[in-house]
């Protein structure tokens, strides 16, 4: 009788139990999965519900990566009280998670009011209706642009039937125009060595004979030091040296990866032979946990621009940066560089606020903060020009108003719709080749088709 | 029917159900919401092209046969086996040793067992960190220790390789301590009468470790491999902190690639795909094993 009742108990409650949690589950699940309603474009200054107008006090959800948080919390802090009408929430997410949160809270339709750029991913926010173009409040503002570097503002811009930014509608707004390509080099191991500091005669050939008096390796196979750190850029490319022999890495249309053409080819094989022919380079190593400039591990680096306020920490030794050493052909010194923008998002409601807060940052008050605490080198060029690069500039690197000119000159970068997984293809090439488990020829012909495959890729998704 | 029904509801039973229901309410739902809807979720995302800002789109199997014309797949299906070969056998035998030498009755032992489960309980991400300062080619105290022997150092973690046998290293490491836990609980379970009824007939340590301590063991070790050999399969972390699955592809494993896909390139339907790949893999490995076991797990004498 009570095993009876056991059963009955246990099948019906079971069940009762059952449909409540799978309609709870179910109604949770398919909420969450629901792929979020398209994003309304378009960027009407006017049509937007507008807070200044009705002097009703309106919150924005801004993003950015989290680099000196505390400063970026002092400047939020300041264009609040200029703005007391606009509340600041500020959403702050690691570089390394920072897209993953962007593009997981769109996927969501949780995109905040306003998103701090990167041009790794201008193209894929804008074809897919997250940005809005900023031309409506720049025409009805009557903003200047040519007071902004030129590469600065074409890095932003895109338009329908486009797979790389450099033309249309401007859905990131500059706030920083840099490199990743600086040149620095420690004084001290100069001095010691009595060799005279780089300058502008310097050339590729100068790298090799100025690197061999550095370089000391052990009868054990340790290194004491090298002439330079392993030569590729900040983000582990190889642009500036390409565009130094006069090539480029892609075709005009975005199509093709042009490494097999003998610009690039000349570039790349110069690389690899820092390393292993000239032996006056770095081998690459993995995740560099000790900066080799930093550390003293070499005499010349060259690194993104952003290292200069990590380097400034540097208390053993005196250090600057210096003109790129041109190449003996063609005399160039081109650098690579790209902006850092930032977007209005299509789900912005108070469009108008967003705008003043971008127009503060990145030319009003705020884009003089910014470069004097957080990120010293604004697309804006009377920033620039009369905070930055000045001769008189006292603390390292005191030569920083070099980077100037090359900047105005600068080969605008990243501007293409995979430009991450294209990133990691040519870093893997490039380390095959440097640690031999490729001739040149081999990782260039692997670079050419694996690059092409994602260009192709990257077309039929945007193009069809 | 209808009485016991009625009995049934108005009883005590009833309301002990019901309250043991809702307390376990909230785990089944996140258990369906946040474990069973993703997996279902993913599964039908790998049959999708789905880059997070767009909507998903169907094109059947593309993104399976992708992956099988795929170098790079095949690149950390032979990786994540080499690391699976590296890691269990080696951390398997090294936990057996280890736990039978801390089951005898030694001075200091609850600081040994201590030290040898400290990893376990530490953040891998610490402990890689820790391992690449070790690791480092010209200052680092593996190669430091090395040259002192004699030998010239090795570029661990920027060599192809050296770079995989420098992970496995570090993670057998890091897992030793949990195994030898299991081991230790597995031979105190084993009765001492065995042993001295062996001790009378003559038997040597060498005839007790193998005709005992071994077949008794071999549920213990079943649980072991098992669990070590999907954990194995799942390892992430160790590359993703130390080489980001370089140099040159030499420690990408399958999950760090589908990372990498999902991710940092915003691939979800070729991440889900190989998500379902590597589940396909440990459920097969995991079937054989129970199988298997047949042959060789001794659950009594």
């Amino acid at each position: 009788m009570m095993k009876k009742n056991a059963s009955v108990s246990k099948r019906l409650s079971r069940r009762s139990f059952l449909k409540v949690a799978a309609t709870t589950a179910g109604l949770m699940v398919t909420a969450a999965c629901a792929a979020p309603a398209p994003a309304s474009q378009g960027g009407e200054a006017a049509d937007s519900e507008s807070a200044t107008e009705s002097m009703e006090p309106v919150e924005l959800r801004l993003a950015y990566w989290g680099f000196e948080v505390e400063k970026q919390g002092i400047l939020q802090a300041a264009f609040m009280e200029a703005y007391p009408n606009i509340k600041l929430q500020e959403e702050i997410t690691s570089w390394g998670t920072y897209w993953q949160k962007m593009l997981t809270a769109t996927a969501a339709g949780e995109s905040p009011d306003i998103m701090h750029h990167s041009p790794y991913y201008h193209v894929q926010f804008a074809s897919n209706n997250v940005t809005i173009p900023l031309d409506p409040f720049i025409e009805r503002d009557g903003v200047d642009l040519s007071e902004f570097y030129e590469g600065a503002i074409t890095s932003g811009r895109w338009q329908q039937g486009q797979v790389r930014t450099g033309t249309g509608d401007l859905h990131a707004f500059p706030t920083v125009w840099h490199t990743g390509t600086m040149w620095f080099y420690n004084k001290n191991q100069f001095a010691e060595k009595g060799i005279p500091e780089p300058d502008e005669t310097w050339t590729w050939d100068t790298l090799i004979d100025v690197g061999k008096e550095f370089t000391v390796i052990n009868d054990d196979g340790s290194a004491e030091s090298y002439g330079m750190d392993t030569p590729v850029d900040g983000n582990g490319r190889m642009n500036f040296w390409i565009f130094q022999t006069g090539g480029v890495f892609y075709d005009e249309d975005y199509t093709k990866c042009l490494i097999k053409d003998p610009e690039p080819m000349e570039a790349f094989q110069w690389m690899v032979d820092l390393v292993n022919d000239h032996q006056v380079a770095l081998p690459p190593e993995p995740n560099q946990q000790f900066n080799p400039f930093e550390t003293g591990r070499v005499a010349v680096a060259v690194m993104g621009d952003w290292m200069i306020p990590i380097f400034s920490r540097i208390e053993e030794f005196e250090w600057d940066v210096f003109l790129p050493p041109s190449h003996p052909r063609t005399e160039l010194n081109t650098i690579d560089a790209y902006q850092n923008g930032i977007s209005i998002t299509s789900s912005a409601v108070h469009r108008d606020e967003s705008w003043e807060y971008i127009k503060w940052l990145t030319m009003g008050d705020g884009a003089v903060m910014y470069a004097q605490t957080i990120f010293p080198f604004p697309a804006h060029i009377p920033t620039a020009e009369n905070l930055i690069y000045v001769q008189t500039r006292e603390e390292p690197p005191t030569q920083l108003w070099l980077l100037n000119d090359l900047l105005k000159a600068a080969y605008p970068v990243f501007n293409g719709p995979a430009e991450g997984e294209i990133g990691g293809i040519a870093v893997e090439e490039q380390q095959a080749a440097m640690l031999q488990v490729k001739t040149v020829e081999e990782a260039t012909n692997d670079l050419e088709s694996r690059v092409n495959a994602v260009l192709e890729r990257a077309h039929e998704e945007l193009l069809g | 029917m209808r009485g016991r029904f009625r009995e049934f509801w108005g009883s005590n039973r009833k309301r002990e159900a019901i309250e043991a229901y809702i307390l376990i309410l909230p785990m089944i739902v996140g258990l369906i919401v946040f474990t069973a809807g993703p997996v279902l979720a993913s599964l039908y995302f790998s049959f999708t092209r789905w880059n997070l800002l767009s909507r998903p789109k169907w094109q059947g199997f593309d993104n399976y046969i992708e992956l099988s014309h795929d170098p790079l797949f095949w690149i950390t299906i032979k990786n994540t086996a080499f690391y699976v070969l590296g890691t269990v056998p080696t951390g398997t035998v090294l936990a057996l040793l280890l736990a039978i030498a801390l089951n005898q009755k030694i001075r200091m032992l609850a600081v040994f067992r201590t030290i040898y489960f400290l990893p376990v309980v530490s953040s891998v991400v610490a402990i890689s960190v820790l391992w690449l300062w070790l690791y480092q080619a010209d200052f680092g105290l593996v190669n430091q220790f090395l040259r002192f022997l004699g030998f010239r150092g090795v570029r661990w973690l920027s060599s192809t390789t050296w770079a995989m046998p420098a992970i496995i290293i570090m993670s057998i490491w890091h897992g030793l301590g949990y195994n030898i836990v299991i081991f230790i609980a597995g031979l105190q379970g084993i009765p001492q009468d065995y042993y001295e009824a062996a001790t009378v007939d003559g038997a040597t340590a060498w005839h007790k470790f193998f005709n005992i301590t071994i077949p008794l063991l071999s549920p213990v070790t079943f649980f072991v491999i098992t669990l070590s050999i999907i954990n194995s399969f799942q390892v992430f972390a160790q590359a993703y902190v130390m080489t980001q699955g370089g140099p040159v592809n030499a420690t990408k494993t399958i999950v760090y690639y589908l990372y990498q896909q999902g991710f940092m390139h915003f691939h979800m339907g070729y991440a889900s795909a190989l998500a379902y790949v590597l589940f396909i893999i440990i459920v097969a490995l995991t079937l054989f094993q129970f199988w298997f076991q047949q042959r060789w797990v001794h659950y009594e004498i």
